[in-house]
């Protein structure tokens, strides 16, 4: 494998403070810009969605879908499709040659690898490269493993050696790793589902190897809403359940609480001599950036009473 | 918001990233060097802050940190997503250093003047561009006087040390400097202080100067 020597650009804290300082207004999630005198405050202060901490009320979808997508819908032509058509022909190369199918429920995305036994991850509503090649490493990593390279077979499954940034080195051990990755983000498994073959491309596979044959359970009312190109009212929704519910307003309640705590921090010594200069007033003044026209954001906004 | 000031280019010259082999891992993530890591001893963002302030009121902040501005300058950890961030590098403009929508619109400036922008930071003093080169410079001619003066401000060891300095040897003001210094600089980890790190961490002496980024 020859490394190519990647240029650098990183810096991502600063780049994310960026985007929500200049752009806030393209975001909906509920943001703190002003102190108690009404002057603004450093963009640090102004909403924890992005801030890696352990007791972050934003959960990793919601980071992905409050955030990168508005984010990443700015900076492309059109709004970036919830699966990509690469992410698609991947798993759906050909009809002779589909690997897996996904699911586009109301708030979030699960992909299944035919003959995977692991449950799926709950990805979020946009599917980005790096997630999706995660969860394409994983779950055919193990389906290749429990059903053919395992057994002491010729691995049968054609996995991509790279996909995004990704290099899947060593087949053994390569989806673990993409298991713990995305495990380390807090992301919530769907329910599980197996045998999943509904085209019995693993099932034929294991018969020409002298192996059992690998017999799908139908669920009809959920597979009949497989690889939709959008979601529709009435197709796939997962209920939640009270327990989620009461997660989901505490998380809520956290989130106001966490702009509550900005309050806290001081100002600093020698600097803001000007904060008066950039009082509300000035603020509204347009900068040359792009999507100012919209009010949206502003209705959002908790000013501080 | 006041519009970002016409660019003005950084005294910063990019530091080539080392070569890592990967064919050894089992997954091999290609954005290792974009990734910022998740500094597991690190302080919390606010508490870091609450904690200077307070030692700058009560008289303890004997080397001026409160006061230099840094702390200012020290952002919050955030949670990774690459591909936003090769997004930003496809769409930049070097000659506006900005990063631009499809349709040339700026979406937002890279540059000292925008950074001190969004974090409110203001000052009629006159700021001294930081140049990467210049303190690698400086960091590789250390004096015997200002290991010595390391050693004495911010290593708890019985025996001197010599840079770089392995985290686990620095005192508690020594590690908290050092996390703020660290990723202004780009570093992705603070498990060993090069010297770069140490020549900053010396720019704090008793006669508490006040240094500015």
């Amino acid at each position: 494998m020859n490394m190519p020597r990647e240029k650098m650009f990183r810096y991502t804290s600063y780049i994310y403070h960026l985007i929500l300082y200049y752009q806030h207004e393209k975001f909906s999630f509920p943001m703190r810009r002003m102190d108690a005198q009404g002057q603004l405050r450093s963009v640090v202060y102004w909403s924890p969605v992005f801030h890696s901490r352990p007791d972050t009320p934003y959960t990793y979808c919601e980071f992905i879908d409050l955030f990168i997508y508005p984010a990443m819908s700015m900076l492309m032509t059109s709004p970036p499709p919830r699966l990509t058509e690469e992410m698609q022909r991947i798993l759906h190369l050909s009809k002779a040659y589909s690997i897996g199918d996904w699911y586009l429920y109301q708030n979030h995305t699960v992909i299944r690898i035919y003959g995977c036994e692991l449950a799926p991850y709950k990805l979020p509503r946009y599917v980005p490269m790096r997630l999706f090649a995660l969860e394409y490493f994983r779950q055919f990593g193990n389906a290749d493993v429990l059903h053919f390279s395992g057994k002491g077979k010729k691995a049968q499954l054609k996995v991509r050696n790279q996909l995004g940034h990704f290099i899947y080195n060593k087949r053994e051990e390569g989806w673990q790793e993409a298991d713990r990755m995305l495990e380390s983000l807090g992301l919530e498994t769907s329910f599980l589902w197996t045998p999943y073959d509904p085209n019995h491309f693993i099932s034929l596979r294991r018969v020409r190897y002298r192996l059992s044959s690998y017999n799908h359970l139908r669920i009809p009312h959920i597979e009949q809403y497989a690889n939709l190109s959008e979601w529709q009212e009435g197709t796939l929704e997962e209920p939640i359940t009270q327990e989620e519910l009461a997660l989901k307003q505490k998380r809520d309640l956290l989130k106001i609480a966490d702009l509550e705590l900005c309050t806290q921090v001081y100002s600093f010594p020698g600097t803001q001599v000007q904060a008066a200069a950039s009082s509300s007033k000035t603020n509204q003044q347009t900068i040359q950036t792009t999507g100012q026209t919209s009010s949206k954001g502003k209705e959002k906004e908790m000013e501080e009473q | 918001m006041d519009p970002p000031v016409a660019p003005i280019a950084l005294n910063v010259t990019p530091l080539n990233a080392p070569q890592r082999e990967l064919e050894w891992k089992p997954l091999a993530d290609l954005d290792y060097q974009i990734t910022e890591e998740n500094w597991m001893f690190s302080k919390h963002h606010i508490h870091l802050l609450n904690e200077l302030k307070s030692k700058y009121e009560n008289g303890t902040d004997i080397l001026g940190i409160w006061e230099s501005s840094l702390p200012i300058f020290k952002l919050p950890q955030v949670r990774q997503f690459h591909d936003l961030i090769h997004l930003c590098a496809i769409c930049y403009d070097a000659t506006q250093r900005a990063v631009l929508d499809p349709s040339g619109s700026v979406v937002f400036y890279v540059t000292p003047e925008a950074i001190r922008e969004m974090l409110q930071f203001k000052t009629k003093k006159k700021l001294v561009p930081l140049s990467l080169i210049d303190l690698i410079q400086k960091g590789a001619k250390l004096t015997d006087a200002q290991v010595t003066k390391l050693n004495q401000l911010y290593i708890s060891s019985d025996t001197m040390r010599y840079p770089p300095i392995h985290n686990v040897y620095l005192n508690q003001l020594g590690r908290d400097l050092a996390d703020m210094i660290s990723p202004i600089l780009g570093y992705n980890s603070v498990e060993f202080v090069d010297e770069t790190v140490i020549w900053l961490m010396l720019m704090f002496s008793l006669d508490k100067k006040t240094y500015l980024l």
